[in-house]
């Protein structure tokens, strides 16, 4: 009985460990396990109807205002990764970035070469794949 | 974990918990907010058409211009179909290319968040504009509606006025453009 026991345990120790996945995954009631992605990979799409300029930030509790983009901790920029100038999207285009699962980000969206402001809006806790959409209303979604 | 959003329509500075924008860090973006027609007075904010926006055909429900003058005492919308040089609307002479407009100086209807072009004149807030006239540059009882409004592109502004009738707040001048 001993020995039986203690086969049953390794038995479930095997089997445990071969369920283990890495911390993004969740088990099911019915024992199939989903993996969330650590990284997720983001879209900005624009159905704006011309072209735009765009800059994404990370951080925390963020906002745009006449200009400057707000945060608890200093707003980090990620699109464009480098320069000043805003990334370009042509109208109908796309431009695909990566997040930290949980990450909150603003997307600022200018028009013109003079990067004229259009509209802000900002996402908080991103941790799925996203595609985030500016549509001829200027609403970002 | 709360983030300020800022929507289309939203019109109050952003806050993170109480705190102000004062308190908060802040980093400049390249995307500027458009200048103001009139420099040196306070920004009044417009929201709808937003910059360069093609608007959906006016021939439906025509178009409810949006925006915010509640800070300003008095306060005018007019509509262009050029762009409008500052010191050319300081001296007092609306052009030609004015289209329409409404302002309360004199004495349009006016809720100071939104005003109608609409398709008939009954339901429109738009007066035509009488270019040339410094002291009266807007009818008082002659409208504007969609038909007054073909294909192209137009340009909006708003002007602020403090009791005295100075000229105390600006938007920028708006560009939008009609199917």
């Amino acid at each position: 009985m001993k020995k039986n026991t203690i086969t049953a345990l390794f038995m479930f120790l095997a089997l445990y460990t071969a369920c283990q996945k890495n911390d993004s995954s969740t088990t099911s009631g019915t024992g199939t396990t989903t993996t969330t992605p650590t990284n997720p990979s983001c879209s900005f799409v624009n159905n704006y109807g011309s072209q735009v300029y765009i800059e994404i930030y990370t951080g925390t509790s963020l906002s745009y205002s006449e200009g400057r983009v707000y945060g608890k901790d200093t707003p980090v920029k990620i699109i464009p990764a480098s320069g000043s100038t805003p990334q370009v999207v042509a109208n109908g285009g796309n431009q695909s970035f990566s997040l930290t699962s949980g990450q909150n980000i603003i997307i600022v969206v200018g028009i013109s070469s003079a990067f004229y402001y259009v509209n802000d809006a900002g996402f908080s806790n991103v941790t799925t794949n996203k595609t985030f959409t500016l549509d001829a209303s200027g609403r970002i979604n | 974990m709360p983030i300020c959003l800022v929507s289309l329509v939203a019109a109050a500075a952003c806050t993170n918990n109480g705190t102000t924008q004062a308190a908060l860090a802040s980093v400049p973006s390249s995307i500027q907010p458009r200048p103001m027609l009139f420099s040196g007075k306070t920004r009044l904010k417009t929201f709808y058409p937003i910059d360069s926006q093609t608007v959906p055909a006016l021939s439906g429900s025509g178009l409810v211009f949006q925006f915010d003058t509640t800070a300003a005492s008095k306060a005018s919308l007019l509509v262009f179909n050029s762009e409008q040089a500052a010191a050319a609307l300081l001296a007092g002479n609306i052009t030609s290319s004015c289209i329409g407009g409404a302002s309360t100086l004199a004495g349009h209807s006016w809720t100071g968040a939104t005003l109608s072009l609409a398709t008939t004149a009954s339901a429109s807030g738009l007066y035509a504009c009488i270019p040339g006239s410094a002291i009266q540059p807007l009818s008082v009882s002659q409208k504007v509606t969609t038909a007054n409004f073909p294909s192209g592109t137009y340009y909006w502004v708003l002007i602020g006025y403090d009791a005295n009738f100075l000229m105390t707040h600006s938007s920028a001048l708006m560009p939008f453009t009609v199917p």
